[in-house]
């Protein structure tokens, strides 16, 4: 599975840092850091944390084109 | 895709962000016809801003930036190889292998590609970069982690100033080459600019404005600029 943050909606809530820590952190005081590829332990704190975020800036799904490889 | 054909054959030439997103699109919105997506590299779509944030900081692999995709595509993926041409007439794209991809309706998304050095010999020096592409955000990234003396980067657009953070952050040093009054004066303007050159000075950025760099110099190796 796999994650990515429109940058450009993100405000620095970090409901996302604060459900899923592993994945998303705060970079500084305002941007944000993550990990493209959830780890499978972690794919229901990334859910979660794409439900919190105030303004629905994370998409999770399939690796897109997988079989394309 | 209202009023338009459901079925018959798009092409998209350009596989990533905006070729997937678009054929996410056509599928939501009804089309059944074949799709097949032409893209120059031979990854699957990936997000670009991670290979100057978290890929130069060595916190992600530069391969682990591939996109989620918002549902199924039931598309034809033909990758690493490049588009080379167009037939308007009879409805081909032409590829570098030679092949030809027949089309009812095209949709050109190649995106931009890294302005290159000028000067290709002096481009192409072992050391030298430009950042648009994982395979290159790789590269450099392992050309950081080997502990450069100092980085020079030349520009001080938005790639630019996130590689010189990056650089500091690594605690190298970093000058950065700006032709402009301040870094990112053609994005945010001048107030912003100079707000942006003073924080990247506290943060010990060997900023210089106005400054154009003419040759990089060096023999099979860039020693300097």
């Amino acid at each position: 599975m796999n994650v990515v943050v429109d940058l450009n909606r993100c405000q620095g809530y970090a409901q996302c840092a604060f459900l899923a820590p592993e994945v998303f952190m705060m970079h500084g005081e305002e941007s944000l850091l993550y990990h493209p590829v959830v780890p499978d332990g972690q794919l229901e704190q990334v859910r979660r944390a794409a439900v919190a975020c105030p303004v629905q800036a994370i998409v999770m799904g399939e690796e897109a084109g997988a079989g394309a490889r | 895709m209202h009023g338009e054909p459901r079925d018959g054959r798009i092409v998209i030439v350009g596989a990533s962000l905006t070729g997937l997103r678009a054929a996410e699109k056509l599928r939501e919105e009804g089309f059944s016809g074949s799709l097949t997506l032409v893209g120059e590299e031979p990854q699957p779509p990936y997000d670009r801003p991670p290979l100057s944030k978290q890929v130069l900081l060595g916190k992600v692999s530069a391969d682990h930036t591939g996109l989620p995709q918002r549902r199924e595509l039931d598309a034809q993926w033909k990758l690493g190889v490049r588009a080379t041409g167009l037939d308007p007439i009879e409805k081909r794209v032409l590829l570098a292998d030679g092949a030809e991809v027949p089309f009812d309706r095209l949709l050109i998304a190649t995106g931009t590609r890294a302005r290159p050095w000028p000067h290709p010999a002096e481009g192409a020096l072992d050391g030298a970069f430009t950042l648009r592409t994982s395979d290159e955000a790789r590269r450099l990234a392992e050309h950081l982690d080997a502990g450069p003396r100092r980085v020079l980067v030349i520009g001080a657009g938005f790639t630019g100033s996130e590689i010189a953070s990056a650089c500091r952050e690594r605690g190298l040093a970093v000058t950065v080459a700006e032709r402009g009054p301040a870094p990112l004066v053609g994005a945010l303007g001048g107030t912003l600019g100079a707000l942006a050159a003073k924080l990247q000075r506290t943060h010990g950025v060997d900023l210089r404005c106005g400054v154009t760099v003419t040759a990089l110099e060096g023999d099979g190796r860039l020693t300097g600029a």
